[in-house]
């Protein structure tokens, strides 16, 4: 059959204009506030260690209800230091680790998706060789409202004394949890000791679960996005259901994460009128697990309210 | 010549005051000079026993215990150069009935000293822990009135201070906190240590 000229081009243009509209508009960041996120190197301090008076002096403040950010705002610089030198906390300390770094965070929405633009230098970072892949990973947790312990101790309250690499692992290879889904949580952890599943199922329906972005980088490679969910251990969602732009200049990394502010089941629901506490957490170096820089616990809310973050 | 027959009048009398009165003024004035005497023996005993060299080297169990810890804390070195001695802390201040109430009591440590031994430290050990919950019963009965006599919440620069640090001393200072409720275990050695939690859930 032929086909003219004319319904030929009106064709490919049609098809052009549906090209163009599908893929994502990139935010105007100029004129999107961007927040100081300072984040720390952590080393084995677990969820245990921060309620334990013993080891935290700030423990019983804690539980008696101030927040990390409350009290911290402003000492990760020295808290770092202190537990990179392997001072405090940090058994295997890598030389020359940074104690800090400093990023600054914008985020904004339109009618259909969340950007996170993360903008940060590393640093002189050693080469600590554990993650032979990627030489750097960004990661925002969003927890939905259905995780008391993460509202008030962001990605702390999953980080448990027998985790991988943490004084209580004896050699497991436990990724971060949340507590309630296990038997008992003691001083050492709450080990693999699960509750049952009728009960794991009714916990994971109740919200309780905390949701992970990620981008993966490597200098002048494209960024690979990545995406999963914390709960009774830390899973990637295949197919991932964030996008990751990244580029690296100067010695700097400006990464952005993208994703549907409705993605469906299973994620977190990005919507006005609803709070969130995000985390952000940057392995540098080819690091992995606990290796990480880590940021104190940040709110968030769409459009208006009170939080560290209002996404408009 | 009135003003001087005035003044012989006057002293005429009071020579005649004192002699029917001689043994009333001589008492009066031995009263007197006990007085000053006791006072000034009482202000001195005060003083001797409020000085650093003797709370530290008059008996050996606070030498070789609470006064070596107290050698390692910033109340015996700073960068300001500043000592805050053993009676800054131990002793009630600008109240002279309670510092005489603590130096009494304090006496009978004279006994603990002697006869029960306590210059054998392994006779003074087991004591300290009562020892120090008097003290801080004491801070406690004066919201640490001591501290305060130099460490005063509202003179205190926040913005000097650590953010952990400040956010801690905003609270305080609100509703003008004890200060043993977190600094404890400052100078001298840690006694008890914080029972362990029992439970890592909220």
């Amino acid at each position: 059959m032929k086909v003219s000229m004319k319904v030929l081009t009106i064709t490919l243009g049609f098809a052009g204009a549906l090209c163009v509209s599908s893929a994502i508009a990139a935010p105007n960041w100029s004129s999107v506030p961007a927040k100081d996120v300072e984040l720390f190197y952590p080393g084995q301090s677990s969820w245990e260690w921060v309620l334990t008076p013993a080891d935290h002096p700030g423990a019983t403040k804690f539980r008696g209800g101030k927040n990390c950010f409350a009290c911290h705002n402003g000492d990760e610089k020295n808290i770092g230091k202190m537990i990179a030198s392997g001072k405090k906390n940090e058994p295997a300390p890598i030389a020359g680790k940074p104690g800090s770094i400093d990023a600054k965070v914008q985020m904004t929405h339109d009618a259909t998706n969340m950007y996170v633009r993360i903008v940060f230098a590393p640093g002189n970072q050693p080469d600590s060789k554990l993650d032979k892949e990627f030489s750097t990973k960004v990661t925002m947790m969003i927890d939905g409202g259905g995780v008391p312990e993460v509202t008030r101790g962001g990605c702390f309250a999953m980080c448990h004394q027998d985790s991988a690499g943490m004084p209580a692992a004896n050699g497991a290879d436990r990724t971060m949890y949340l507590y309630k889904t296990r038997q008992k949580l003691t001083a050492n952890g709450g080990g693999d000791a699960l509750i049952p599943a009728d009960a794991l199922a009714k916990l994971k329906a109740s919200g309780y679960s905390v949701e992970y972005w990620q981008a993966r980088l490597n200098e002048g490679k494209p960024a690979v996005a990545a995406n999963g969910e914390i709960f009774a251990k830390s899973e990637e969602i295949k197919p991932t259901a964030v996008s990751a732009d990244a580029s690296y200049k100067a010695g700097t990394w400006t990464v952005t994460l993208t994703r549907k502010l409705n993605a469906g089941a299973g994620f977190v629901a990005l919507a006005p009128g609803k709070a969130y506490t995000v985390g952000f957490a940057i392995h540098a170096g080819h690091t992995d697990k606990r290796f990480h820089y880590v940021s104190f616990e940040r709110s968030m809310t769409l459009d208006g309210g009170n939080a560290d973050f209002v996404v408009k | 010549m009135q003003f001087k027959e005035t003044m012989n009048g006057w002293i005429q009398g009071v020579l005649a005051f004192v002699r029917n009165n001689s043994r009333l003024l001589i008492v009066a004035a031995v009263s007197v000079v006990v007085g000053i005497g006791i006072a000034g023996a009482y202000g001195s005993v005060i003083d001797y026993t409020s000085h650093l060299d003797f709370c530290a080297h008059t008996c050996h169990e606070m030498e070789a215990t609470v006064y070596t810890e107290y050698t390692h804390s910033k109340h015996f070195k700073n960068e300001f150069g500043v000592v805050v001695a053993c009676p800054q802390c131990h002793v009630p201040h600008n109240d002279w009935p309670a510092t005489f109430r603590a130096k009494f009591f304090a006496s009978f440590e004279l006994w603990n000293h002697f006869v029960d031994k306590e210059y054998e430290l392994k006779n003074f050990e087991p004591r300290r822990i009562m020892l120090a919950k008097k003290v801080w019963a004491e801070f406690a009965r004066t919201n640490a009135a001591n501290c305060k006599s130099c460490h005063q919440y509202q003179n205190m620069v926040l913005t000097d201070q650590r953010p952990s640090i400040r956010a801690q001393h905003t609270d305080a200072m609100k509703k003008n906190e004890n200060c043993l409720d977190c600094h404890k275990w400052l100078v001298h050695k840690q006694l008890i240590k914080p029972a362990a939690p029992t439970s890592f859930e909220f």
